[in-house]
């Protein structure tokens, strides 16, 4: 292997047979857990749900733009945001989307370049967007919740219904299921069953990672960016080496300053 | 940020890749529109960087392909190594 894009292709083979081989399991799993998952993230490189989850790709569905901004009155963004919802709707399943930002707690400048390091800036977006598709999709079948992912220690920070935070780097160790349960209830009341058993795996995926990352005293540069790929376009969730990648997806209409 | 993982020495200044994918599910008009997708936005995202960031376009391999969604196999449509292998390579 000789280049870059020659490790880029070679990754992409050794993926796809994974993908391919998986797929029997992946149907298993979509039986057993049929939400349908979004992720709304920043184009960083760091911010890779399903290593973070211990998901297997192809379940989190990512939408990608500069700082994780994104508008639902943007057309192309719309339509497909809305073909996606309404193919799931017209399936029998629910929608989950991770509204997210991102930032970091040990330094304030490995946070999100994209809103200029301002992490408040960066959730209150958040908030609005989710605030928007709760205005458009109503509540039930749709559900979109906001979350931070703090990069420092790969850790999910999950905003309640009620403003209420919590991030999942720092629940106990051992936290039993039903403690766990009764977490996730408190934080979303509202939330529909189906889907709060679909989350469930995520956030238990999350919590075991983000601990294992805080053990492993994963070294800081590790967490600084060093991407070397600039991907522009969709269907790049097969490049999940973390940190090599910002992806830009065409979904801005001002795709020029995105990119 | 690519240029800055550069001059910040966090990335070896010869492998950097602009790569493009459009994606697709079905053999037919969405393939041939990946296709078309696919190079459209390759040649718009270089322009940027040629507009915008001209120092990162000599560091520059460039990649375009389409990802087929059932498969997530990357079909190269275009490459172009300008670093370590100067040689273009057109997909048929």
């Amino acid at each position: 292997m000789n280049t870059g894009t020659d490790y880029l292709l070679d990754l992409n083979a050794r993926h796809s047979r994974t993908f391919i081989d998986l797929a029997m399991e992946r149907r298993r799993y979509r039986g057993e857990h049929p939400t349908e998952i979004a992720a709304l993230k920043c184009m960083d490189g760091r911010l890779h749900l399903p290593v973070m989850t211990r998901t297997a790709v192809g379940i989190i569905q990512p939408f990608r733009n500069l700082g994780g901004k994104f508008d639902l009155g943007w057309p192309f963004f719309q339509a497909t945001l809305d073909n996606w919802a309404q193919y799931s709707i017209s399936r029998g399943r629910h929608c989950l989307i991770f509204v997210t930002y991102h930032f970091a707690r040990g330094d304030v400048h490995r946070g999100c370049r994209g809103f200029n390091y301002d992490t408040n800036a960066a959730r209150d977006t958040a908030i609005k967007l989710k605030n928007q598709f709760e205005r458009i999709y109503g509540k039930g079948a749709v559900v979109p919740i906001v979350c931070g992912i703090e990069t420092d220690l790969d850790a999910l920070i999950l905003h309640g219904e009620d403003g209420r935070v919590v991030d999942l780097a720092e629940v106990k160790e051992g936290l039993s299921g039903l403690e766990l349960e009764s977490m996730l209830r408190s934080l979303y009341p509202s939330m529909p069953e189906r889907i709060f058993k679909d989350m469930t795996p995520l956030v238990e995926g999350n919590i075991k990672h983000s601990r294992m990352i805080r053990t492993s005293n994963r070294p800081i540069e590790d967490a600084e960016h060093k991407e070397w790929v600039l991907g522009v376009g969709r269907g790049f969730d097969w490049l999940h080496a973390i940190n090599t990648a910002f992806i830009v997806g065409p979904f801005d209409p001002n795709l020029f300053d995105a990119i | 940020m690519l240029k800055g993982n550069i001059d910040d020495g966090r990335v070896d200044p010869s492998g950097i890749v602009l790569m493009t994918s459009a994606a697709y599910r079905q053999i037919g008009p969405e393939y041939e529109l990946a296709k078309e997708k696919a190079r459209f936005l390759s040649k718009f995202a270089l322009d940027v960087i040629k507009a915008k960031v001209p120092d990162l376009v000599p560091h520059l391999n460039i990649l375009t392909g389409c990802t087929d969604l059932n498969t997530r196999k990357f079909e190269v449509l275009e490459r172009l190594d300008k670093v370590s292998n100067p040689v273009t390579y057109k997909a048929a």
